[in-house]
C-alpha cells in the first residue's frame, strides 16, 4: 500500500489540494474556487481525491495552509497547520534548491519571499490593501468581458502601452475606463494594467528587498502571461514559472505534513469525512466588552470545536 | 475645587500613570481611572476623532469619552517634553487641545509639563488641598518607582526584541497580543521599557540626532538589543511619523548585521489573524535559520 501525503491550502478566492507520493511526486492535484464557502470546497476536494486515488492507500500525513488553514485543519483532521509564507516557501526549496526569490500573487494577497540557501531569510506580505492581486484582475476581466484565462494574452497583443495608475483598485478602474474612452486599443489598456500591477508590487510589496535570480513567481497570477512578461522587463531577469505554480503552497503544507509525522500515524480523519455533514455556527460572547465572536464547528450535529474567544472561557484554553 | 478626577488609560498613562494615580491618592483626592482598553473603547474614539491620527490617539479620545460623564474633571497633561528637552509628539501635545472640544472646557485640567513634573503638579495640588507641605509629600510619594530587574539572556530559548512605544505594547486591546504570540512560538520576549533609563537615554551615535524623546529610546533599545537577539519586531501604528522614520533606520542597520527584522504596522482596520500569520512566519524563519 502507498503512502501519500495531503496538502491544502484555503485561500480567499481558490482551494487547492494536492496528493504527493512518498518521494514528494505529485500524484494528482486539484483547484477549486471557494466561493465564499470554505468548509464545502475541502469536502469537495476530499470527495474528488477519494474518487482518483481510492482507498487503498496509507495516509502518511496532511497539511493545511492558506487563509482558512484553521478550519480546514479541524473538519479534515490536520497533522500540521502551517502560514502559507512557509509552506510557499518550503516547496519552492524543493524543487528549486537554488531558488532565492519567491513571488506570489494569490487571490487577495501578494507576497515575496527572500530565500538563501534554500531557508527563507525575509518576507513581506501586502497589508491592508489587495491592489494588484488576483481578484483585482478576475474583476477587470468580468467588467470588460474577458475570459480571465485570456486575458494575459491580449497584453501581449498590445502594441503601445498605455500608463495606469496602479496604487488603487478604486483608481486604476477608473484609469481604465477613462483611457478606453480616449480610444486606446483594449489590448494596451489590459498590458497597462500588467505593467501597474507589477510597478504597485515592487514599489510596496518588494519594497526594499533583494530581489536575486533565481527568481520564482507562483499564485493563480502567475497564470497571466501579461503579468510574467511585465515582470521579466522591469526586474531585466528570467522569471520562472513551476509547473505546479498554482498549488505551491498545498505542495508546501504537504511537505511539511510529513516532517511533521515523520513516519508516525496521521491524524487524518479519512476519505469519509465528504461524506459527513458539517456546519459552523457564529455567536457573540457578552461576557465582557470585548464581545469576540465564537465560531463552533459541528460534525454531524457533534461539536468538535470551538475557537475565537480571547479568554479561554469558550475553548477552554 | 472639589470632586472626582478622571484619568485616562492610554498614551503616557502607560509611563506616568503610576505618578498621577499615586499623587492623587497620597492627596486623598477621588479619581477614577478608565478601564482597559476594549473593542467599545476603540469604537467610541475612532467614531469621535479625525479620522487622519493614529490609532492610539483615537483610542486616548475613547477613554476621555468613556470618562466624561462619571467624573467631574479630567486630567489630560500637556506633556512638551518629558525630559531633556526632547519632545514628545505634536498629536501628544494637542491632546489637551481635543479633550477640550471632546469633554467641555470646564472640566479638563491640563498642566503643561515641560522636563519638570513637580511644579505643575504641585499647583495642581493647591487647587484641591491647602496644606502644601501635603502635597509636596504626595509627590515625593508617588514618584517612587519599582526597581528594573536585570535583564537576564538565556540562551534556552530563541529571543525576540518588541521595539514598540509603551502605549502599543502594553494595551490590552492594541498590541499584547504580540507578546502572548511570540510565546506561543516558543521565543523569550524583550521590551523596550525593560531596559534601564540608562541605555535607554543614551546619546551616542545617531540616538543623539533624535529629537523625540520617546524615538531616541526606542532607537537606543533596538541598538541594545541587536547584537544579543535573534530577532527584531517593529511594531508601529499606522499615521505614526517619528516612527515611520526611524523604522527606516533600524531596518537598515539591522540587514546590514544580518538580523531578521519584522516591521508591523498596525490601524484600526488591521485584522489580528493578519499580523499573527506573519510572526507565525517570522518565528519559523527564525528557526528554520537556527536548524
Amino acid at each position: 500500500m502507498a503512502t501519500v501525503y495531503i496538502g491544502i491550502d484555503v485561500g480567499s478566492i481558490s482551494t487547492k489540494g494536492v496528493v504527493l507520493d512518498n518521494n514528494f511526486n505529485v500524484i494528482t492535484y486539484e483547484y477549486l474556487r471557494t466561493r465564499g464557502r470554505p468548509v464545502e470546497a475541502v469536502l469537495n476536494l476530499i470527495r474528488i481525491f477519494k474518487e482518483r486515488i481510492g482507498n487503498n492507500v496509507k495516509f502518511g500525513g496532511v497539511g493545511t495552509t492558506g487563509s482558512g488553514r484553521r478550519l480546514a485543519s479541524v473538519i479534515v483532521g490536520a497533522d500540521i497547520v502551517k502560514n502559507e509564507i512557509i509552506a510557499h516557501a518550503v516547496a519552492a526549496s524543493h524543487f528549486y534548491p537554488n531558488c532565492q526569490t519567491v513571488i506570489e500573487i494569490g487571490g487577495q494577497d501578494s507576497k515575496i519571499i527572500i530565500l538563501r540557501n534554500g531557508i527563507p531569510v525575509d518576507f513581506a506580505m501586502n497589508t491592508v490593501c489587495a491592489a494588484g492581486t488576483g481578484s483585482f484582475l478576475d474583476h477587470q476581466a468580468q467588467r470588460l468581458g474577458i475570459p480571465i484565462e485570456e486575458f494575459g494574452k491580449l497584453a501581449l497583443k498590445a502594441k503601445t502601452k498605455v500608463n495606469i495608475a496602479g496604487r488603487c483598485t478604486v483608481f486604476a478602474e477608473s484609469d481604465m475606463i477613462h483611457k478606453a474612452q480616449l480610444g486606446f486599443p483594449i489590448e494596451s489598456i489590459i498590458a497597462g494594467l500588467c505593467d501597474a500591477i507589477v510597478r504597485n508590487y515592487l514599489n510596496v510589496v518588494a519594497k526594499g528587498k533583494e530581489i536575486k535570480p533565481l527568481i520564482l513567481f507562483q499564485g493563480g497570477v502567475a497564470a497571466n502571461v501579461g503579468v510574467r512578461e511585465a515582470f521579466k522587463r522591469e526586474l531585466k531577469e528570467e522569471i520562472i514559472v513551476p509547473e505546479y505554480f498554482l498549488v505551491m503552497g498545498a505542495i508546501g503544507a504537504a511537505i511539511l505534513a510529513k516532517e511533521e509525522t515523520n513516519g508516525y500515524e496521521s491524524k487524518f480523519y479519512g476519505f469519509e469525512i465528504s461524506n459527513y455533514n458539517f456546519e459552523t455556527k457564529a455567536i457573540e460572547c457578552d461576557g465582557c466588552a470585548n464581545r469576540c465572536e465564537i465560531i463552533h464547528t459541528y460534525r454531524n450535529e457533534e461539536l468538535i470545536d470551538i475557537y475565537g474567544d480571547r479568554c479561554g472561557k469558550w475553548s477552554g484554553g | 475645587m472639589r470632586g472626582k478626577i478622571g484619568i485616562i488609560r492610554a498614551l503616557l498613562y502607560y509611563r506616568y500613570g503610576f505618578l498621577f494615580v499615586n499623587f492623587f491618592k497620597h492627596l486623598g483626592i477621588e479619581y477614577l481611572l478608565s478601564p482597559k482598553t476594549n473593542r467599545e473603547l476603540i469604537d467610541l474614539g475612532v467614531k469621535n476623532s479625525s479620522s487622519e491620527v493614529c490609532l492610539p490617539l483615537k483610542v486616548a479620545c475613547g477613554h476621555l469619552l468613556y470618562l466624561k460623564d462619571k467624573v467631574d474633571y479630567l486630567f489630560v497633561p500637556k506633556i512638551i517634553y518629558p525630559y531633556g528637552r526632547l519632545y514628545t509628539c505634536p498629536k501628544m501635545m494637542g491632546l489637551p487641545t481635543i479633550a477640550l472640544y471632546l469633554c467641555g472646557k470646564e472640566k479638563v485640567i491640563s498642566p503643561t509639563i515641560k522636563g519638570n513634573f513637580f511644579l505643575p503638579l504641585f499647583f495642581l495640588g493647591l487647587k484641591f488641598r491647602k496644606n502644601p507641605l501635603k502635597i509636596v509629600s504626595a509627590y515625593l510619594k508617588a514618584r517612587r518607582k519599582e526597581e528594573k530587574k536585570e535583564l537576564v539572556f538565556d540562551n534556552k530559548n530563541l529571543k525576540i526584541a518588541i521595539i514598540s512605544h509603551f502605549y502599543n505594547i502594553y494595551d490590552e486591546e492594541i498590541g499584547s497580543f504580540l507578546i502572548e504570540t511570540f510565546k506561543k512560538e516558543g521565543f523569550s520576549v524583550y521590551l523596550k521599557d525593560d531596559l534601564d533609563e540608562k541605555i535607554l537615554k543614551r546619546k551616542e551615535g545617531f540616538a543623539k540626532n533624535i529629537r523625540w524623546a520617546f524615538e531616541r529610546e526606542l532607537y537606543n533599545a533596538f541598538k541594545y538589543y541587536l547584537d544579543k537577539v535573534d530577532g527584531i519586531c517593529f511594531f508601529f501604528s499606522f499615521a505614526c511619523g517619528p516612527d515611520s522614520l526611524i523604522g527606516e533606520m533600524m531596518a537598515k542597520e539591522a540587514k546590514e548585521k544580518g538580523i531578521p527584522f519584522l516591521t508591523i504596522i498596525f490601524d484600526e482596520h488591521s485584522g489580528k489573524e493578519g499580523i499573527i500569520t506573519r510572526i507565525e512566519a517570522f518565528c519559523e524563519m527564525i528557526k528554520r535559520k537556527k536548524r
